[in-house]
């Protein structure tokens, strides 16, 4: 044991800790050239520029490179690159003054290329452009991004007039191909909608439930699933490499130091006033002063109309700085409400970007209207079977009535009598007084046996009789319903007591009303 | 994707049995000269498109029939049922009990109105049994009065509702020296409002399909059950499915956009003529055998020299040298009129069918001036054979074969309009002479722009 030695930094690390560095970011940028390149970029070694002019036409471009933007001549995608560059705002000239052949401007490119790694996590959004997916993604916002400046289109020269019958055609052969373009959206929608119902229950993930179209192919075919295999792990490698990047940045940025230094320093910051041209011969000359003139006579009245402004604003009363202030606390409120609504409907996370389609269960789910409509078709078809039943509301109020009619009648023959009927449980002989009484015991006992047989566990003795009597006719009445609910309608029509019965076994059946219980026992078939 | 067939009055109710029945046959064929596998996929493909499956696996048409009389209606149910092989859907049929009389302003101001929302729920009952709609196809004459007038109604009601479905109307074109008085009348009305609304007119005509029969098939007596055949076999030779493209081997999903984008672009010309060699009795087919390059010229010659079968055809019929006018515009030779297309569709299926040359068609000489071959001309193939013809070829047409009948009926129908013939019959329903001009006009707008 011994203390720790503290390691004194190797320069032979050092010297490592550079190319690493440049070989993870190379590995990170698509198409990207090899460290050695990079090097000879800082020297400005001619073979260094055409690579450095391709690797910034890809990680310019908008969409994933196909095989129409790589074939692009390098003269072209020189030109490309520099507009875009322009268009995004980088500061240097001399990029623009580098010839468009390609063959020069290592060094330039090279800080161009540090300027966009230092505007934002590029490395980072390319990866998540090039990124594997597994599921079925539809775009969901509608924001600026997907619609960008393209690749540049190849220049058709008109020559002479061009007749306008082909316009015309053209014109009409657009317009179908859209519409063809949209019934194939359709289709396609279609499409998916059966693979996600034929695939349900296939998934691990139990949130998503069903495979996706690839991860569907992934299974019928093996050599698929072995491209998907690499593809996937090339991925992970270019994630490690982005992650090592970000590690060793620093390395590069203190390399980039120098090659700015090496840089001869820009002339002067950019100005927004329009280049003026050089004299030229003649006409331009004239051209070029009167622009030299037009130019001051706007620096002056540019000053003299901002000095008028201010002599205007400035000097006035107090009352008018009450009442400028006044206005600006009033706009300031306004400002902060809007803000306030804005912050609500963002808070409400606005989805950017593609998402994966995912089928719930229960649902017809993201499927074009033609199939959900075959979907809520289907449904129409189960909830008639259930449509004889009454809804909860109407036979409650129906037996409401019915029972207090019942209630007049009974007591006013004297019939109603719970006390006896509690009382008195065995067979009666069938007379006009306790022809209820009767009815009601034939009941009881068959009833009261399967309670008893159903609830095991509580003893009959512990129950009061009333109870009991309670409990035996809200089993019938269940039973009832659960078998053939037309069955109380009769019986109601054939019985007016039997409809107390069925009131009080309604009062007391778990808050859900029947339709949704017998449609849930279809859905769960 | 499916086609939903609106099958409209006398005429449009037999075709569309024969249709059936003939792309049923096909896809269900023995002798398809290809693998089983193939052949499953391209009878997948024609079910899926033409018929529906319903409980006990009998495919139903994606149909609906729509008559004003019972008779035609319920033999046509009755022979698709005891077929036994495919049958109609017994609620896709639409029957009233009184006819249209042949008249044009009944069908159309009458029938239609009366009966729009019934037959439009039908469609819709069809529509919604799709998976995707790629689009109508409406079979209809142009002379009788409630194909051609309810047709014409029909056919704006589905641009209303169903705009950005297609719609290919299937028209007959009546015999020059017809029975019904009145079906130049008919025919301009139903052209003009069919020009507003539909996407593409297939135009068939009666005297070249009877020229056909009598002729190729050898039949002495020709009856319409006849001539409907050969029709559907000509329809059937053009929607059955073919390959997506060169060198590819899945089925095409989308036969009919694909169609419209290739041939009918342009607003002002929809009309299309189909074409097809070989076309025989069964009992030759035994003992012909065919070469592609045969078919081919033969084919091309059909083309030029507006031709429409392959006997007889006018061989001194040749394309115009290039730079010099076509010879139609030059007064000395008027009997050699050579037909200029605007766009071509040639469909190959059979045996070898990537050995095909089609670059005969390519010429520039045979298009016009303002569109290239290389946009006016495409080719559709599949290896599957149809209907036991080891090779057969079809073509589409957009060109000017249509030109002269056309210019016969407009005016035949103008000399009767000029001394104001049978014009009382529809104005009585609602049929202007301010109706009759606009059609004139829309039609010579139409006939211009094709000379």
């Amino acid at each position: 044991m011994g203390r720790r030695r503290l390691r004194r930094p190797d320069p032979a690390d050092a010297a490592r800790a550079l190319p690493e560095a440049i070989a993870a970011l190379s590995r990170t940028l698509p198409a990207a050239p090899s460290p050695e390149t990079f090097r000879r970029a800082k020297f400005d070694h001619p073979e260094a520029a055409p690579a450095l002019w391709r690797l910034l036409f890809r990680v310019l471009s908008p969409l994933p490179a196909d095989g129409a933007s790589a074939s692009l001549a390098l003269e072209a995608q020189a030109r490309w690159v520099k507009s875009a560059l322009r268009s995004q705002g980088y500061p240097r000239r001399a990029l623009v003054q580098l010839p468009d052949d390609g063959s020069q401007g290592g060094r330039e490119l090279l800080l161009a290329l540090a300027w966009l790694l230092a505007r934002g996590p590029l490395p980072e959004r390319l990866l998540t452009q090039s990124h594997v997916r597994l599921g079925d993604e539809i775009p969901v916002c509608e924001c600026e991004a997907l619609a960008s400046p393209g690749l540049p289109a190849p220049s058709v020269e008109a020559e002479g007039c061009v007749d306008i019958r082909h316009l015309q055609w053209l014109m009409g052969k657009l317009r179908l191909q859209w519409r063809n373009l949209m019934a194939s959206q359709q289709e396609q929608c279609a499409l998916l909608g059966k693979i996600h119902s034929y695939t349900r229950g296939c998934h691990s993930d139990r949130s998503l439930g069903h495979l996706s179209v690839t991860e569907t192919e992934l299974l019928r075919d093996p050599e698929g699933g072995r491209q998907l295999l690499r593809r996937l792990e090339m991925e992970n490698a270019q994630l490690e490499a982005a992650l090592e990047w970000r590690h060793r940045e620093l390395i590069f940025w203190q390399w980039m130091d120098t090659v700015l230094d090496a840089c001869s320093p820009e002339a002067s910051p950019l100005t927004f006033l329009p280049r003026i041209p050089e004299p030229g011969p003649g006409a331009a000359r004239l051209l070029a002063r009167e622009l030299q003139t037009l130019q001051e006579e706007l620096r002056e009245a540019a000053e003299a109309r901002r000095a008028a402004w201010q002599a205007v604003v400035g000097g006035h009363g107090p009352e008018w700085r009450a009442a400028r202030r006044a206005l600006q606390t009033a706009v300031a409120q306004d400002l902060a409400a809007l803000q306030r609504a804005w912050e609500q409907d963002e808070g409400r996370a606005r989805p950017h970007g593609p998402r994966r389609l995912a089928r719930s269960l229960g649902e017809t789910g993201p499927v074009s209207p033609k199939a959900g409509a075959q979907e809520t078709g289907k449904k129409k078809t189960t909830n008639k079977r259930n449509s004889f039943v009454l809804p909860g509301q109407l036979f409650l109020s129906c037996h409401l009535w019915l029972f207090f009619t019942e209630v007049l009648f009974f007591r006013t023959r004297g019939l109603w009598d719970f006390s006896s009927l509690s009382r008195d449980q065995t067979c009666t002989p069938c007379t006009g007084r306790s022809s209820w009484q009767h009815v009601g015991s034939s009941v009881f006992p068959a009833a009261r046996r399967t309670r008893a047989h159903a609830l095991g566990a509580r003893s009959l003795s512990r129950w009061t009789s009333r109870e009991a009597l309670l409990s035996i006719f809200i089993t019938t009445v269940r039973v009832c319903v659960k078998t053939a609910p037309w069955v109380c309608c009769v019986l109601r029509s054939a019985f007016p007591p039997v409809s107390l019965i069925s009131y009080l076994g309604f009062v007391s059946l778990p808050r859900v009303p029947p339709v949704a219980s017998l449609q849930q026992q279809t859905l769960s078939e | 994707m499916s086609i939903v067939t609106v099958q409209l009055g006398q005429c449009g109710n037999q075709i569309g049995f024969e249709v059936f029945d003939a792309l049923f046959n096909d896809s269900h064929c023995s002798r398809g000269l290809c693998s089983k596998r193939e052949n499953e996929a391209y009878q997948a493909s024609c079910k899926e498109r033409f018929f529906s499956e319903e409980e006990n696996g009998v495919p139903v048409a994606r149909a609906v029939l729509v008559d004003m009389e019972p008779k035609v209606i319920n033999q046509t149910l009755s022979k698709a049922a005891c077929s036994g092989r495919w049958k109609y859907g017994q609620h896709s049929c639409f029957c009233q009990k009184q006819g249209s009389g042949n008249n044009w302003a009944y069908g159309y101001s009458v029938h239609g109105p009366r009966h729009e929302e019934s037959i439009m729920n039908l469609i819709r009952k069809e529509v919604e049994k799709c998976e995707s709609l790629s689009g109508f196809f409406i079979i209809m004459s142009m002379a009788g009065g409630t194909g051609s007038g309810l047709g014409a109604f029909v056919t704006q009601n589905l641009q209303d509702q169903y705009s950005s479905a297609l719609k290919m109307n299937q028209i007959i074109w009546p015999y020059g020296t017809g029975e019904v008085i009145v079906q130049n009348y008919n025919s301009i009305l139903t052209l003009s409002h069919l020009y507003r609304s539909s996407d593409a007119l297939l135009v068939h005509e009666n005297d070249a399909v009877h020229k056909i029969c009598v002729k190729l098939m050898n039949i002495k007596q020709v009856s319409f059950c006849d001539i409907n055949q050969v029709l559907a076999h000509q329809l059937g030779s053009v929607f059955q499915p073919t390959y997506s493209g060169e060198g590819l081997f899945h089925y095409r999903r989308n036969p009919l956009g694909d169609l419209m984008e290739n041939l009918v672009p342009h607003p002002e010309f929809k009309m299309l003529g189909v074409r097809n060699i070989p076309q025989m009795s069964e009992n030759s087919l035994a003992y012909s055998t065919f070469t592609w390059a045969g078919l081919l010229k033969h084919l091309r010659q059909m083309l030029i020299s507006n031709a429409k079968m392959e006997e007889g055809i006018d061989w001194q019929v040749r394309p115009p040298l290039s730079g010099l006018p076509p010879l139609g515009k030059m007064s000395v030779n008027k009997e050699t009129h050579f037909n200029t297309s605007i766009a071509n569709l040639v469909i190959l299926r059979g045996k070898d069918v990537q050995s095909a040359d089609v670059g005969a068609f390519k010429d520039p000489a045979l298009y016009t001036s303002w569109l290239e071959p290389v946009h006016a001309f495409s080719v559709w193939k599949t290896q599957r054979a149809f209907r036991k013809y080891e090779k057969s070829a079809a073509l589409v047409s957009n060109s000017q074969s249509l030109v002269k009948p056309l210019d016969m009926i407009v005016g035949k129908a103008w000399n009767m309009f000029a001394s104001r013939a049978y014009l009382h019959q529809y104005t009585k329903f609602g049929i202007e002479e301010e109706d009759f001009l606009d059609s004139f006009t829309l039609l010579e707008q139409g006939r211009c722009g094709t000379r």
